[in-house]
């Protein structure tokens, strides 16, 4: 048991995201009788897909005392060149996927570097490239372009039973990443870098390299869900990644993982991830306009990170 | 003799036109314990660093089993078998010992993953190797400082080091602790481990290091087996005058002067004995005990920077306890353990940091005029025996005594009816030692109230005209005039000290 | 200590904090000089009377954000806020009320109070700055959006427009204003007991509060002037673009960072100037102008920003390891 503690990270917090998003499930379920529809569950979960990806891949980011800021142009970038790329069959289609995973990985590198060898700030390093991306994305194309195949826009779309794809393709990444953190040396050195650089130095970790691993599989992170996005909209929108720096941090730190590095896990993220896609719905039930939802996202943020403040050292 | 495990052959560094160190020879033979001793900055860990390939020498080689390392990076030595234990330990606080010690190395599996069962298992049998008990699952942040050193002791035995560089490693540990360590390091060194051991602490180094080696000023004074020493000539060797010179005259009556701070009942920690002691005008009165026994509690809380119930009178007033600012304000000063972290502001100039707690002084209207702080700071050449090419340069360029002098000016500038000094010489050089004792016998003799703690035995004995002693969060005794003795101290510091629950007494 | 130590006289010293910081500000002011210079030469609509008056004016809500910006990253802080800051008061203010004088104060009033807020999140409830201003970011948006039921209407006072787009002998009002707030802020900064205190702080908040500086109050007063500062921003821009719009400002969160990081400000603390953080939004603005001068793409402005946040953070790296 205790090893399950340790292994997901599992801190006591996450009992109250627990009971909270069954409170919400249970409230949602009062408010309409459409609200536990297999229909609107799935609907929920497709909302999530891209958000879960980029805030798992800031997750990882977060852990190492870093911070990456780079999705909202890194995404518009990928999301671009995926879909001009993509054309109509598998041989264009894995093409694409190649090299948008290519450009992801290349764009991560940098981030890294910049900030392991420069010695930047990541917050002004990421905030730079994604200003550059954000640029190089409307200098492509300035409205919506290009395609993706039909068989592949109807993967985005297609269900298991109350699962979307999508969906069980994010629970198969969670894992994943859950288990590298645990259980390779590379996720043993995530944490130690964020939880104190000159010690993980000293100790003989390569740490410079490490950073820039961990901002290149932020990156592939990235382009992953640039795919999954393009696959849903059916078109390459040089606005898609629009807000997804910000948003992508909510669920990182409501699910108590710390912005200083070193504690924190994705079984935080998964569950913030739930109950802020939940909140939202049933507040659309609700017909509490969206203006609302912003600022009950904003009172969610403050009121988890004073309850981490005041937990923390004085 | 056998070929050294690790040496400095006539190894010089130099930073831009400074020598630091000048053709050092240096061995360390397996099955030995080899005591680096020297003033700060004498050059012991320029020396550590050029031997363990975080600096690279200007002149001269470290030699590794009699070949030329030629290391450019700490871990190349590392994994050619040299380990050091840090004064500030690389232990990582989010990962279990565990994880800690087999960091970089942890045991695989043959798909690549960390094998968890056998990480935990090896951790343990070296934890036990080393007499400890503790969870090898436990995450590091929980631990107390003296397990935490234990931790990367057992991560240097984990990379089979031939060459352990144990740098202070007393400075933080109770006197329980300290005999524990000794008994583990006695025990490598008759494994076959050379020993390489840096502290202040003579006795320590006698009654543990086979060998000597003294550097002064970048060059090795003296070096030989332990046999041939005695205290006097180790500090002959290092400082080059007696000891006895370093202290100036005690008060002949101390508590004659007005009473300045009265303290009755004072809790600091609410489940521990409350403390009771006066400062009188005119004396020097130490605080002495292990580190953790509560002195610098103590001090932080009549600072007010650390919450504490209880009467404390200055002056015969009562003092409503808010914070360091209405402490400033009242009179009292309190000059902080550790410069670097709540002392100084590094990259702000000298000027800047000596006017810091009066930045208002000779002001009017609440406009400084352009260079105020520097015309003011000339008084820390002029008067406060300050060495600075410029008072507008950061004070980060000056040297650890410097530094110590500006922060105790910037002190002096509230006029100070009592004055609290947290390890008034940390890290400062033998010369400015002196000259900081001189300055605090002259406040007193002018009148002020001053509270001393230190680690330093010699440094209360020599310079306090009343000691009290705690010991476990109380104050255990007051020692005065000829009670006043190193033996004195300690009997009381050391007595029935509780033992801690990891390191077994 | 020494006789020859005491009457040496003060030889200038190169590596003075603030010989330092004066070549960091010729660095700036060289640079805006070289890009001047090309685009004259590139173009001869850049050094047009009319053109530099434009850049000044659009370069004017830049300049108030930048300042309070950066005097919270001076206490090693940061201002994610001060868009919707921006958009909030001009949106509330200017929708409410007909006199521009009561705009004004009820508009400061605002910014200021949404600044004590997250300065009281981030001084007393220990929240990061990041997050704080996050927080309230996203907040306020949801505020206004829920105010003006997503479309805000009305239509601004006469004399309001006249304060952002009209001139005082052919210098801006707007120009004018900024002037007035960057010399007060700058002898806050520089002359002041506050000022000085306020440094200390970013350089060391521990020694500042063992000093006894008031660090809970220095945070809440740095997140106070630069509510302060985005409100007046919000009111000019509003005035200049004669819309009131719930995305005015947008964009000036980052852009303000980037000014201030461009203009010397550390993240880590402690540091940055007015006129150097001014530039920086002079050189920013100037670029944007330039790339629609020499009629390039205008998405090529973001490439230009995101560029120079980047080397500006490099340069004043490596200078800070030297």
């Amino acid at each position: 048991m205790s090893m399950l503690v340790r292994a997901t990270r599992a801190q006591p917090v996450h009992l109250v995201v627990v009971a909270l998003i069954a409170a919400v499930f249970v409230f949602g379920m009062t408010v309409s009788d459409r609200f536990a529809t297999p229909l609107n569950l799935a609907n929920v979960q497709d909302q999530m897909v891209a958000l879960a990806i980029v805030a798992l891949a800031q997750t990882v980011v977060i852990l190492s005392g870093g911070i990456d800021l780079s999705f909202a142009g890194a995404l518009s970038f990928l999301c671009v060149v995926f879909a001009s790329l993509a054309g109509d069959t598998t041989g264009t289609l894995l093409l694409a996927m190649a090299v948008v995973a290519g450009a992801g990985i290349l764009i991560g590198v940098i981030n890294g570097g910049i900030t392991a060898y420069v010695g930047i700030h990541p917050l002004i390093t990421t905030l730079g490239t994604s200003t550059i991306l954000a640029g190089v994305a409307l200098l492509l194309t300035r409205q919506p372009t290009g395609s993706v195949p039909l068989f592949f826009e109807d993967f985005t779309y297609g269900r298991l039973g109350v699962l979307p794809y999508g969906m069980i393709f994010v629970i198969a990444l969670y894992l994943l990443i859950g288990f590298m953190l645990w259980r390779t040396t590379f996720g043993t050195r995530i944490f130690a870098v964020g939880d104190n650089e000159a010690a993980a130095a000293v100790s003989g970790l390569p740490v410079k390299q490490t950073k820039i691993a961990i901002y290149a599989l932020s990156g592939l992170l990235c382009a992953v869900a640039a795919m999954y996005m393009t696959g849903r909209f059916s078109v390459g929108d040089p606005r898609a990644g629009v807000g997804f720096d910000l948003r992508s941090i909510t669920p990182v730190i409501v699910g108590g993982t710390l912005l200083a590095g070193g504690k924190g896990g994705v079984l935080g993220t998964a569950l913030a991830v739930v109950l802020l896609a939940l909140l939202a719905n049933v507040l659309n039930f609700m017909n509490v306009s969206s203006f609302y939802q912003w600022i009950a996202e904003g009172v969610i943020i403050i009121a988890a990170v004073s309850f981490f403040a005041g937990k923390g050292k004085s | 003799m056998t070929q050294p495990f690790l040496a400095a052959r006539s190894l010089s560094k130099s930073f831009g036109p400074n020598e630091v160190l000048k053709g050092i020879e240096f061995e360390v033979h397996g099955g030995h314990a080899v005591a680096l001793c020297g003033e700060n900055g004498a050059g012991k860990s320029t020396l550590i660093k050029l031997l363990t390939g975080l600096y690279t020498p200007t002149g001269g080689h470290v030699e590794f089993q009699g070949q030329p390392a030629g290391w450019t990076d700490p871990r190349q030595s590392l994994a050619a078998g040299i380990a050091v234990v840090h004064q500030e330990f690389s232990v990582l606080g989010a990962l279990s010992i565990a994880e800690n010690i087999y960091l970089g190395a942890e045991p695989r599996t043959r798909l690549g993953l960390i094998d968890r069962k056998a990480l935990n298992r090896n951790a343990q049998v070296l934890l036990q190797d080393l007499g400890i008990t503790l969870n090898p699952d436990d995450l590091v942040e929980n631990l107390s400082v003296a397990d935490k050193q234990m931790v990367e002791i057992a991560k240097a035995l984990r990379s089979e080091a031939k060459v352990l560089i144990l740098d202070e490693p007393t400075a933080v540990l109770s006197q329980n602790e300290t005999r524990h360590l000794f008994r583990i390091i006695n025990d490598l060194r008759e494994r076959g481990m050379g020993l390489v051991y840096v502290s202040h602490r003579l006795d320590e180094i006698f009654e543990i290091c086979t060998d000597i080696t003294v550097i002064k000023d970048g060059v090795v004074t003296s070096k030989g087996p332990t046999s041939e020493y005695t205290h006097d000539s180790v500090i002959a060797a290092m400082v080059g005058r007696e000891l006895g010179d370093l202290f100036p005259h005690k008060s002949a009556d101390p508590t004659a002067g007005e009473k300045v701070l009265k303290v009755r009942n004072l809790f600091v920690t609410p489940d521990l004995p409350p403390a009771n002691l006066d400062v009188h005008a005119g004396e020097i009165v130490g605080l002495a005990g292990l580190v953790g026994s509560g002195r610098t509690e103590l001090a932080l809380a009549l600072y007010g920077a650390a919450s504490a119930t209880g009467e404390v009178a200055l002056m015969g007033e009562p003092m409503p306890y808010r914070d360091p600012a209405g402490c400033i304000e009242a009179g009292i000063l309190m000059l902080t353990e550790s410069r670097k972290d709540d002392g100084l502001f590094l990259n702000t100039s000298v000027a800047r940091n000596f006017a810091a707690t009066t930045p208002g002084h000779g002001v009017h209207h609440s406009a400084i005029p352009p260079g105020h702080e520097d015309r003011r700071a000339a008084i820390l050449k002029e008067r406060r025996g300050v060495v600075v090419d410029h008072v507008g340069l950061p004070i980060s360029a000056l040297s650890g005594g410097n530094q110590q002098k500006v922060l105790i000016a910037r002190l002096l500038e509230n006029r100070p009816k009592l004055l609290i000094l947290d390890e008034p010489t940390r890290g400062v050089d033998v010369g400015a030692k002196a000259e900081i004792y001189k300055t605090l016998r002259e406040l007193a003799d002018e009148g002020m109230a001053l509270l001393v703690i230190s680690s330093e035995l010699i440094e209360i004995v020599g310079l306090c005209d009343r000691v009290y002693v705690m010991r476990d969060g109380e104050i255990a005794s007051e020692l005065r005039g000829s009670e006043i003795s190193e033996e004195g101290i300690i009997t009381v510091a050391a007595a029935e000290t509780s033992t801690h629950h990891g390191v077994a007494a | 200590m020494t006789a020859t130590a005491t009457n040496a006289p003060t030889k200038p010293n190169r590596n003075t904090v603030r010989a330092t910081q004066k070549r960091e500000l010729l660095l700036l002011l060289g640079f805006l000089l070289v890009i001047w210079a090309v685009t004259t030469a590139l173009s001869p609509r850049f050094l047009t009377p009319a053109n530099l008056k434009d850049i000044l004016i659009q370069a004017a809500p830049l300049g108030f954000v930048v300042i309070g910006q950066m005097i919270v990253i001076i206490v090693r802080g940061l201002d994610l806020s001060v868009a919707s800051i921006m958009a909030t008061v001009a949106v509330i203010s200017t929708t409410t009320i007909d006199s521009t004088p009561v705009i004004f104060a009820v508009g400061l009033m605002l910014g200021a109070g949404i600044g004590a807020i997250n300065g009281y999140l981030v001084a007393y409830r220990r929240v990061t700055p990041f997050l704080a201003t996050l927080a309230t970011m996203i907040v306020l948006q949801g505020i206004r959006f829920a105010y003006t039921k997503g479309a805000p209407g009305g239509t601004l006072p006469e004399t309001f427009r006249w304060l952002a787009t009209g001139d005082i002998l052919g210098i801006p009002v707007a120009l004018i204003a900024l002037t007035v707030v960057a010399f007060a802020m700058h002898w806050v900064l520089e002359r002041t007991i506050f000022g000085r205190r306020l440094k200390l702080y970013g350089d060391s908040p521990a020694a500042a509060y063992m000093t006894g500086a008031p660090t809970r109050l220095l945070v809440v007063m740095a997140f106070v002037i630069s509510g302060v500062m985005a409100a007046i921003a919000g009111l000019f821009l509003v005035g200049y673009v004669g819309i009131v719009d719930n995305w005015t400002g947008r964009g000036y969160e980052l852009d303000s960072i980037a000014a201030a990081v461009i203009g010397g400000a550390a993240l880590s603390g402690g540091k940055g100037s007015v006129p150097g953080v001014l530039l920086a939004a002079l050189i920013l603005v100037s670029l944007f102008n330039i790339v629609v001068i020499i009629g390039l793409s205008i998405e090529l402005q973001l490439v230009i920003k995101g560029t120079l946040i980047i080397l500006a953070a490099a340069v004043y790296m490596k200078r800070s390891q030297n």
